[in-house]
């Protein structure tokens, strides 16, 4: 049975740095290490991002042969956390002392971590996966791809923002709903692939439509929506003296509000993404007036504004508003 | 006219012997591998993600999933991280830690009989697949007497143990395993001096020691390439400082020393429940829980921890940021996915035939792999 | 007798007749070889259908025909149908060829070529395996034709030298002949204990059997050349290996066991001594031939429970580097001993010495052999591990 000693005083960095399991280890390239701490036995070495490959070296040197463990995580959401977004701990073992000390490196998104591959061939599937799990980089790796996930998977699973349910990928699987390059088919709803209620009509998170629905477009000898076109925001959108509400970059509430006083047709186009994308087929102002007088029944036909313009629009004609 | 012509052959996911979902991409120039490209995550479930989302009671269920074959030290690993990080290793009764010793020892046992069945029948040899299951069975059993459960058992809890053991069980335990060597006896006679066998063992897959350290392979692999290291002896935990056994060791660090070794392993398992089961019936029943609160909020820090289970150095990386009663971040070190990396290595210049015996030597279990 | 009678109706009935007999114990041997592994790896086997399970013998054709027959939209159309044929004919043709009982009743046709014609009809199998395994455009199946057709040329060549040892001693090519030799001498097991041995080995690694399976290893080829064949197809393919299983036991026991006859030096059940007991004496000798016929095929099920798997190398390694020298030395031996040994009258009769030689040195082996495998040890064998242990 190990007791772990009962957390005494703890030990300064300075203290910890001189603790004979890595004195010699210091000696050798304590200047890029910048903070020691302790906690249950375990000595953790802070370290600088640059100078990680170095002070690995070193630890191999002085005994320190096997990388145990190479894990990385998410600060992000860590209560009182400042500092660089993500932490990467190397967990090393040493067969002559036999015991472990974990060094840690700080880094963000964009920065890369050297990698300690030259080190120990281990190290290679073992930042592969925190590549994977949280996209942190590693420069001088010799194959840093993804290694749980597949191919052309559209997030990182381990970042605190990633949801838990998942999310709407498979862009290699589906090219034709999934456009390459990643995320959800703009028009799709973009909300959590669990919450999409196929059963409820919910097609559009999918950038289909159900059967009925195209016969019932087909019948009103409207165009259905063409999504490819839905990305474009015409020159056209632009704010006018008549219709201020125009400006793609202000929000529904906004929008409302500046139509308030107009007719039913003003607060249909002010519900509209106000893109002037014509993937609907008319421009926003022109499908408010279809809807108007009854050109149009479709209600769903506003890709770029999703689900609140389709939502808004049912509003108006019902009367809600 | 003698060009070489390779041909690229996909390994897997659905092949007889790929132990589950594993695919490995061959380069084969005739059946002579000239590059192996393991490709793993078809079982990715995303166990660290859930860990983060859920009380540490709630994780060991999950801990079960992933080395769905070993069970029972995988909740092992999980319990005492957590304890560790409470601060509360030292307060386990007993009683407790003597069931942990024993429960683990039986699930070392039946994971080693698992990958000797499967290995044997990659290999060709039909009959031990059946000895195999036929004493593992009775393992299970005994599995399903303690907790309900025969696979994924859920049989430990952060300070102790869910239930008591009966003293039924601790005999049937003990008839269990007085006969346990009589049918390792029996395996050994199918194959350890059979000269097919040898033939298609020694000297696949030599890895040397230093090599194997710097692969991070650990378990029976590493045991084989002959370093004397085994984390229940290295670096203790529960009671295992008080029971007597030996540390197996290959020579070659081929095929072959690593089937030895296991096969030794199981003996050696043998004789600790041997010595556990009396210490067990001497200790107060009842007394398997450590007086610890329902809550468990662990104080802010991080800990590595890590068992010897039955693939090799099965790790949990826990961080606590001291406000929730969830793990921060909950990261899995596990053995199969360490040793699987060194498969391209090990496999390169050998033949088809070999790879086969290959993956059945390093034992993967792809629960584990993909997690 | 009408010639018309004598050479094709009589034939094409007992044809028929063995046709249907052999076929039969083709598909009881699949019920027996599972239950006797089920006996041997401490499981059940096949028990549900019937009695013993013993109709599983019927369900398992109606099965096979029922199922869909999946043919691989990327497949070779005609290969692939050829494919399962192209085994299956020679397999029963061989029946023709065999003299299962005293001739001439219970022997198709009465060739002095007879057994020349078998191998040359046997070898013909390994076609059809490969045509399957390439036509079905998978890598996997083509990899189990190559290694099939690489395997069972190299077996092919100690498989026909080891025969070449016993023609030298009985002198003809004639199965009959060889077995009444055999009846009036002693069985070529004894002389010829080397060659039985090679032809042994090489029948197994023709019949694609463990420890030679290679083929069709299911670890590492998924199924082998017969992976894309489904339904009645897949069963051709069995159906071909259990019968060229039962041909190369027929032939085992024909050449170096005696065939239907149980006798030595002319004493015991011979083939007159059966003749003059009639028919029912025929059929005697046609009942011992099959006991000695399904011996070796529970000794093919023995070895399929024992043996791992040799790896692909190895298996040439053995085909070349031992089976053939071996099966050359015998030659060698046995033509010194049949040229140059003198013969002795002993009682009024021809007694060849240097097969006497070969023969008690035969016997004195396989004695010896027995003796070892049989002798009661007073300790269980230790296991003797290579692993150190360590002085922890």
């Amino acid at each position: 049975m190990t007791e772990i000693p009962e957390q005494k005083v703890a030990r300064t960095a300075d203290e910890i740095r001189r603790d004979p399991l890595i004195a010699a280890a210091m000696n050798r390239a304590g200047d890029a290490v910048t903070d020691a701490k302790e906690f249950a036995g375990e000595i953790t070495l802070i370290v600088a991002r640059e100078r990680i490959v170095d002070v690995c070296t070193a630890m191999k040197a002085e005994g320190f042969n096997y990388l145990v463990d190479l894990s990385g995580l998410d600060y992000s959401k860590y209560p009182g956390h400042a500092g660089p977004r993500f932490g990467v701990s190397y967990t090393l073992y040493s067969f002559s002392k036999n015991n472990r000390v974990r060094l840690k490196v700080a880094t963000d998104e964009t920065t890369a971590i050297p990698s300690v591959t030259s080190v120990w061939k281990t190290a290679n599937w073992h930042e592969r996966e925190t590549y994977d799990m949280l996209g942190i980089v590693f420069s001088d790796h010799p194959n840093l791809e993804r290694i749980l996930m597949w191919e052309g998977f559209n997030g990182f699973p381990l970042r605190k923002d990633f949801p838990i349910r998942g999310i709407d990928t498979g862009a290699r699987i589906y090219p034709e709903v999934f456009p390459p390059g990643g995320g959800p088919m703009p028009g799709s709803t973009g909300k959590d692939v669990k919450d999409v209620n196929i059963f409820k009509g919910e097609w559009s998170h999918y950038g289909l439509a159900p059967v009925a629905e195209i016969a019932q477009r087909a019948k009103d000898g409207a165009q259905p929506p063409k999504p490819e076109l839905a990305t474009v925001v015409a020159d056209t959108a632009k704010p006018t003296e008549e219709a201020p509400w125009h400006n793609p970059d202000l929000g529904l509430g906004e929008r409302m509000e500046m139509a308030k006083a107009g007719s039913l047709k003003d607060k249909l186009f002010a519900a509209m993404a106000q893109t002037d994308c014509t993937a609907c087929g008319w421009d926003c102002e022109g499908y408010a007036e279809a809807i108007a007088n009854g050109e149009s029944k479709d209600l769903t036909l506003c890709v770029p504004g999703e689900q609140e313009t389709e939502s808004m629009l049912k509003q108006l004609m019902a009367g809600k508003v | 006219m003698f060009d070489v012509h390779e041909m690229e052959v996909n390994f897997g996911p659905q092949h007889p012997s790929t132990h589950g979902v594993l695919r490995v991409i061959l380069k084969i120039d005739g059946e002579r591998i000239i590059e192996a490209k393991p490709i793993i995550g078809y079982l990715h479930r995303g166990t660290e993600k859930l860990f983060e989302h859920m009380s540490y009671p709630q994780c060991i269920p999950h801990t079960d999933r992933m080395d769905y074959v070993a069970s029972a030290t995988n909740n092992l690993g999980f319990v005492e991280t957590v304890e560790k990080l409470m601060g509360i290793t030292g307060q386990i009764p007993k009683r407790a830690q003597l069931m942990r010793v024993v429960l683990s020892e039986l699930q070392r046992m039946s994971s080693h009989l698992l990958w000797l069945a499967t290995h044997a029948i990659d290999i060709g040899a039909m009959t031990p697949f059946f000895y195999c299951f036929r004493e593992r069975e009775q393992i299970l059993d005994l599995f399903e007497e303690y907790c309900g459960a025969r696979l994924t058992l859920n049989c430990m809890r952060i300070g102790g143990m869910p239930d008591d053991v009966t003293p039924q069980w601790i005999d049937d335990v003990e008839r269990f395993n007085e006969k346990f060597d009589a049918a390792i006896d029996e395996y050994e006679s199918l194959l350890t001096n059979n000269r097919i066998w040898k033939r298609r063992t020694v000297g696949i897959g030599v890895i040397s020691p230093e090599e194997a350290i710097d692969w991070g392979i650990t378990g029976p692999p590493l045991r084989g390439s002959g370093v004397e290291w085994d984390l229940r002896k290295a670096m203790p935990y529960e009671c295992y400082p008080e029971l007597e056994f030996d540390v197996p060791i290959g020579k070659n660090g081929d095929t072959y020393d690593r089937y030895l070794v296991r096969m030794e392993e199981m003996r050696q398992s043998r004789r600790i429940i041997h010595q556990a089961l009396p210490m067990l019936r001497a200790t107060t029943p009842g007394d398997i829980k450590a007086k610890i609160s329902r809550v468990i909020r662990p104080p802010e820090g991080e800990v590595y921890h890590s068992i010897e289970s039955p693939k090799g150095e099965l790790g949990y990386y826990i961080v606590s940021d001291g406000k929730s009663q969830m793990a921060y971040r909950c990261h899995v070190r596990p053995p199969s996915f360490v040793n699987l990396q060194a498969l391209p290595a090990m496999a390169k210049g050998h033949l088809v035939s070999d790879l086969v015996a290959l993956i059945g030597t390093i034992d993967i279990v792809l629960g584990e792999v993909d997690r | 007798m009408n010639p018309w009678m004598l050479y094709l109706v009589w034939p094409l009935i007992k044809f028929l007749i063995a046709f249907v007999i052999v076929q039969v114990i083709v598909a009881a041997m699949n019920w027996i070889e599972r239950r006797v592994l089920g006996l041997i790896q401490a499981r059940l086997g096949p028990n549900r259908v019937g009695p013993w399970g013993l109709l599983q013998i019927v369900a398992d054709p109606i099965k096979f025909l029922l199922k869909e027959d999946i043919v691989p939209s990327s497949a070779e159309k005609i290969a692939y149908f050829l494919g399962p044929m192209l085994p299956l004919v020679p397999a029963f043709i061989v029946f023709c060829l065999i003299p299962f009982g005293p001739p001439p009743t219970f022997a198709v046709t009465h060739t002095n070529v007879g057994l020349l014609l078998i191998l040359a009809l046997t070898s013909t199998g390994v076609y059809g395996i490969i045509l399957g395994g390439w036509a079905s455009n998978n890598k996997y199946s083509l990899m189990g034709g190559l290694r099939s057709a690489a395997q069972m040329v190299s077996y092919e060549v100690p498989f026909g030298l080891s025969i070449v040892g016993v023609l030298m001693l009985c002198g003809s090519l004639d199965l009959v002949h060889i077995i009444n030799y055999q009846a009036h001498h002693v069985w070529n097991v004894f002389p010829q204990l080397i060659a039985a041995f090679i032809f042994f080995v090489s029948m197994n690694a023709e019949n694609n059997r463990t420890p030679f399976d290679l083929p069709e290893a299911e670890s590492e080829l998924v199924a082998g050349y017969h992976t894309e064949y489904s339904a009645m197809k897949f069963a051709f393919f069995m159906l071909a290996e259990y019968s060229a299983m039962l041909v190369n036991c027929c032939l085992m026991v024909s050449l170096f066991l005696g065939g239907w006859t149980l006798a030595i030096g002319g004493y015991g059940l011979t083939t007159a001594t059966l003749k003059s007991m009639g028919f029912m004496g025929g059929l005697l000798g046609t009942v011992i031939f099959v006991v000695k016929v399904m011996t070796f095929m529970m000794i093919y099920i023995w070895f399929r429970a024992t043996f791992p798997r040799f790896r692909f190398d190895q298996l040439m390694d053995l085909g070349w580097k031992w089976m053939i020298p071996l099966a050359l030395i015998n030659i060698f031996v046995t033509g010194i001993v049949v040229l140059a040994a003198p013969e002795m009258i002993i009682n009024g009769s021809v007694v060849p010495v240097g097969e006497t030689i070969l023969a008690v040195a035969g016997a004195a082996t396989v004695a010896l052999t027995l003796f070892l495998i049989m002798k009661p040890r007073a300790h269980a064998p230790k296991v003797i591990h290579a692993s150190r242990v360590s002085e922890a």
